[in-house]
């Protein structure tokens, strides 16, 4: 998936849902975070793409998923997969060619 | 999708050479021939989508590593399934979903809980009682034995990471 916001609306829309869903939330937050919607059309696609996995998460309450992800330990995360490569003499250090380094981090995970 | 510049010949050869071997491998591990050419499959998929080819020194500890960890992956799948069916199992019958909805179920469980790699345990644990058992901070709190504004900390991080890590 491509995102078509920047990293930093994400970040602040990340922090926003926090503040929204606490139980201290009031009508003085709630303004601010309409003015940040509306201060810039980045952050409300960001928060749009918030909204709408959080829409898809809902239809996952009642007990069953909940359970089922809390049995599972939590799983390292899949970019260590490489380091774990070029630990081992696996994998020659450094980009295999120069477009490798511009892609920065999808140069550095396996996709799996 | 970007557009690798793949150095197909070197995968070409990377699959004729190992390929065999990779289904043998495959095969000691699961017993099971028609699933380790599946995972072989899978194995030289995942070397095509990397841009690691040209960099590999020693093909065959290279494809193993990326087979152990389709395995993995592939356990992890069916422990979720597992949990998850017992889960069901103990629920009345009228919340029972239709297997449709156990299917998209199951598939949003896998994509969150890969979203979710990486974080610590207790932020882990966070997310999933905010957002899928919608317990309060104050709750959530009580139960992991921290203060609201951990909650609110490890809640950023997660909503950050997960929720961004997951299509609508």
């Amino acid at each position: 998936m491509t995102p078509t916001f920047r990293a930093s609306s994400a970040d602040q829309a990340a922090e926003w849902l926090t503040t929204l869903m606490a139980s201290d939330c009031g009508a003085t937050d709630r303004q601010r975070w309409q003015q940040w919607r509306a201060a810039d059309a980045d952050h409300e696609r960001a928060w749009q793409h918030l909204e709408a996995v959080c829409a898809r998460l809902k239809g996952l309450q009642g007990g069953a998923a909940y359970q089922a992800l809390a049995a599972v330990q939590p799983s390292p995360r899949r970019r260590q997969a490489i380091a774990m490569l070029m630990g081992a003499g696996v994998l020659r250090c450094g980009p295999a060619n120069a477009s490798g380094e511009a892609r920065g981090e999808s140069a550095g995970s396996i996709r799996i | 999708m970007s557009i690798n510049p793949l150095p197909s010949s070197s995968v070409e050869t990377l699959y004729l050479d190992h390929h065999a071997w990779l289904r043998g491998w495959l095969n000691r591990r699961l017993n099971n021939s028609s699933e380790a050419c599946d995972l072989a499959q899978d194995t030289f998929v995942n070397v095509l989508s990397g841009d690691h080819v040209a960099r590999i020194r020693a093909p065959r500890p290279f494809l193993a590593t990326i087979a152990r960890r389709l395995l993995a992956h592939r356990h992890r799948r069916h422990l979720l399934e597992t949990a998850y069916l017992d889960a069901l199992a103990a629920q009345a019958e009228e919340l029972m979903p239709s297997p449709e909805q156990r299917l998209a179920a199951l598939q949003a469980l896998q994509e969150i809980d890969r979203a979710l790699a990486g974080l610590p345990r207790a932020v882990r644990e966070a997310f999933l009682l905010a957002q899928l058992e919608g317990l309060s901070y104050e709750q959530i709190a009580g139960r992991l034995q921290v203060s609201t504004s951990s909650v609110k900390q490890y809640l950023t991080r997660a909503n950050r990471q997960c929720l961004f890590a997951l299509t609508p």
